[in-house]
């Protein structure tokens, strides 16, 4: 899997998270990998020994781990997350407004694309429409907040 | 092995879209892609199916057109044997005071995608 | 109407540099078929039966004569002369290239128009009532709430891969003219017991293959908590909707399944973890969109007007037009025009670029330089004097728009279908134009007064067909078309999905047993009965008798 972090490519990395209920079952680990069904309810009490949550994208298509990112937030999680799965640079900005730091990627997935192209998408866009997604890095800007600046 | 399958009956053609320009086109024997189905190759034989179907995944790989797969020809007519192939073959029906598509290609001609291969 | 600021115009060109970068992509090779079809969907561009289609957004149906000389000129450069006006208020383009498009919408975005999320797993274009700010049954114009949605919808972070399309339409008049409870979401602007106009929110009404009228999932909400309701819909949907089916991945679907009473909870459960202030756009932010539909400057008139009386007695083509495409306007002294694009022997929503300059130029001439394109794909002019109507149809004949039946029989909603679409089963087009031939009377059409037919050319039910007085749906049966008739849909403040007749019909058939059932309809209907009344209260067996033989 590669790893893409602010639009960098940051090498191999391999090694699979524990699922939830693995996760669940132990009194150790700071990590987790969730799928995009998860019932957060059932996270919520161990959220705040987390360092690292992955959330899987079984499809490129299939946004629900955007929702799940939104949530995760929202419950106070402040620790790494990473969305794993077959999505394509287009989609990145996406992911990271939602609150995911970095994607994991199949290689297989990322040989047609070039880490230049998950830079640019990066910035692609720097204005939005929507309140509650603003991204820190590169700064944007929310459309109605800077129309009344 | 190529991803195309066919399992049609009788005579086939190869139909897919252009990438750049989206029209239907039909393989020829020259193995350019052309837009007139007059122009499209029909057999039944299973070698040139198989050679055909190389050449659409290869085609497609190299960003000449768009979805290709085989139709059945009616034997007889020569036409699509497929009702919706017939449309695609021939374009819309109605057009009253617009050209059709047919008329159309008549007028332009009919265009060619790709470079001319050897069949065999 | 509205007009872009300085942030509503980089965003716009931004993404037509995004879409040229994507286009570009596809051509290298770096993005595939399969991952650039999505993206080029939520561009609007399909590949359709024989070639790109690409479908340009006309927010609400509201647009310029600026906008629309635009379009004819897209029409000519990069297409065939002419565009299509489709059941979601929107435009569509039969033949473009797709090295043409990323120009396209350089074109487009040259007059504040685009092609964001005309297709696509994400939330559509709002549809809206195209007599907004003109109806006399109107409580509010709901445009600038539409406005507020198109802004907030537009690329999405969280909600543009949806499991499924999303379709939104308001109306702020007591008559439903934008179907909304055909829709993902309907909302009706409503006033509440304190006398503050709010929004009445329906959730899961949808059409094709499973249609459903929406239901109600909150009677009120106001206006500075819309988008955060909205969020938490498309949230609870966006994570539980189903995706292991395409035909089951609807809202819809995920409300009928849940329950309506246990979706809401979960709605409600997921609103009330927001911080609403925190997604909702502050008040000066909604005066700002609203001041751009604050009402044109109205010449004081009086409702009567010689000039206009006198034609109507002059002239009994004029007359006969005024009586189906006139509406009655807010202002005395004022009128809608309703311009039908469905003349005898025409696609319905055809219309050629010449023609497109035309209505631009009478927008502008008569009508404060708005267009409003209708879901029943027609085109109106919303603000026109009265004494200004006969000069103004005068030019509608001249350009072979002045078709005098809206409403009527040959009023037929109807999807491209076999003639353009990739998934159709069967041909629309040519059934509606058969159809309007067989009624081409203009007297008998008078007489048969106000009927829907609405045709699809497949089950996905694009042409409407489960909410027409007559619906129609286009199938193929080993090769042969066969049409299946549906009776006494209905897309109004009384939705009621249609009912199948029997046994489909082939094409010849099919017009002879329309006719059939509307000369049953004459003799059996009341005073001032409607098709769908008489149908309504005699109910579907005489139907039946007519079209089977079995009375
Ligand atoms: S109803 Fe079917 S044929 Fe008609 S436009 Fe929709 S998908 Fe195409």
């Amino acid at each position: 899997m590669v790893l893409i972090r602010n639009g960098v490519e940051l090498g191999h990395v391999s090694g699979e998270l524990p699922d939830l209920e693995t996760y669940l079952a132990g009194n150790e680990g700071d990590s987790v990998l969730l799928s995009p069904d998860v019932d957060l309810e059932t996270l919520k009490p161990r959220l705040s020994g987390l360092a690292l949550i992955e959330v899987s994208f079984p499809s490129f298509t299939d946004g629900r781990g955007f929702s799940v990112a939104k949530q995760l937030r929202r419950l106070g999680y402040e620790g790494e997350l990473i969305a794993t799965g077959p999505l394509i640079p287009d989609q990145y900005l996406c992911a990271v407004q939602c609150g995911f730091d970095a994607v994991k990627i199949e290689q297989e997935c990322y040989v047609r694309q070039s880490e230049g192209e998950w830079n640019e998408a990066l910035h692609a866009f720097d204005l939005f429409y929507q309140r509650g997604y603003v991204r820190q890095n590169p700064v944007s800007r929310n459309i109605t907040e800077a129309r009344y600046e | 092995m190529s991803t195309l399958k066919h399992k049609g009956k009788g005579p086939q053609a190869l139909t897919a879209n252009g990438l750049r320009t989206g029209p239907v086109v039909y393989l020829s024997a020259d193995y350019t892609w052309n837009t007139a189905f007059e122009n499209a190759m029909l057999t039944e034989d299973p070698l040139v199916i198989a050679r055909m179907s190389e050449a659409g995944d290869r085609d497609e790989e190299e960003n000449l057109i768009v979805g290709p797969y085989f139709i059945d020809v009616d034997a007889e007519t020569h036409l699509p044997a497929r009702y919706r192939e017939r449309f695609r073959a021939q374009g819309p029906s109605y057009d009253p005071g617009k050209p059709t598509y047919a008329e159309l290609l008549m007028k332009d001609g009919a265009q060619v995608i790709g470079q001319q291969r050897e069949g065999n | 109407m509205y007009r872009y600021d300085e942030f509503d115009h980089t965003f716009v060109r931004a993404r037509s540099q995004q879409f040229k970068r994507q286009v570009e992509r596809r051509l290298d090779g770096s993005l595939s078929e399969e991952q650039f079809r999505p993206l080029r969907l939520m561009n609007g561009l399909y590949l359709q039966l024989h070639a790109y289609m690409l479908r340009v957004a006309i927010p609400y149906g509201t647009f310029s004569g600026k906008q629309m000389r635009q379009l004819a000129m897209i029409a000519d450069k990069y297409d065939r002369g002419y565009g299509h006006f489709t059941t979601r208020q929107n435009i569509q383009y039969n033949w473009p290239d797709l090295v043409d498009v990323p120009a396209i919408l350089e074109d487009l975005a040259d007059v504040e128009m685009h092609a964001i999320q005309t297709s696509g797993n994400c939330i559509r274009n709002t549809t809206s009532d195209p007599w907004a700010g003109a109806a006399i049954d109107e409580i509010e114009d709901p445009r600038p709430i539409a406005e507020l949605i198109r802004q907030w919808s537009s690329l999405h972070p969280e909600f543009t891969y949806l499991p499924r399309k999303f379709k939104i339409a308001i109306t702020g008049a007591s008559n439903d003219r934008a179907a909304i409870r055909a829709h993902d979401i309907g909302l009706q602007i409503v006033q509440n017991d304190a006398g503050e106009n709010g929004l009445q929110v329906y959730v899961g009404g949808g059409l094709g293959r499973t249609p459903i009228i929406g239901n109600v999932l909150r009677e009120f909400i106001s206006r500075h908590e819309l988008l955060p309701y909205l969020e938490a819909i498309m949230r609870v949907y966006n994570r539980y909707g189903r995706r292991d089916n395409k035909y089951k991945a609807r809202i819809k679907i995920l409300v009928q399944e849940t329950g309506l009473e246990k979706f809401r909870d979960e709605v409600e459960a997921e609103y009330a973890q927001l911080e609403p202030l925190d997604i909702a756009v502050p008040q000066e932010e909604l005066n700002r969109i609203a001041d751009y539909f604050s009402a044109p400057d109205y010449d004081d008139v009086s409702s009567s007007d010689e000039g206009y009386d006198k034609a109507v007695i002059l002239h009994s083509d004029f007359a006969g037009w005024v009586r189906s495409n006139l509406s009655e306007h807010k202002i005395s002294g004022y009128t809608i025009v309703n311009i039908s694009l469905k003349p005898l022997k025409g696609a319905p929503g055809d219309i050629s670029a010449d023609q497109m300059r035309v209505v631009a130029d009478l927008a502008q001439e008569y009508s404060f330089d708005e267009i409003r394109a209708t879901h029943e794909q027609n085109l109106v002019l919303a603000n026109v004097k009265k004494s200004d109507v006969y000069a103004l149809y005068q030019k509608l004949v001249v350009a072979e728009l002045a078709t005098g039946n809206i409403g009527l029989i040959s009023d037929i909603i109807c999807c491209p279908g076999m003639d353009y679409c990739a998934l159709a089963t069967a041909r629309s087009i040519p059934v509606g134009q058969a159809i309007s031939e067989r009624f081409s009377d203009p007297e008998r059409q008078r007489v048969i007064g106000e009927m829907k037919i609405k045709i699809s050319g497949c089950i996905n039910a694009c042409g409407h067909h489960h909410i027409g007085h007559i619906g129609i749906l286009g199938l193929e049966k080993a090769g042969v078309e066969t049409y299946q008739v549906k009776l006494g849909g209905d897309a109004t403040s009384t939705a009621e999905v249609g009912k199948v007749t029997g046994k489909g019909f082939s094409f010849d058939e099919l017009i002879d047993a329309i006719e059939r059932m509307i000369d049953l309809y004459l003799r059996e209907r009341d005073t001032g009965e409607r098709f769908l009344d008489t149908y309504r209260r005699i109910g579907m067996e005489p139907f039946k008798g007519v079209l089977y033989g079995t009375d």
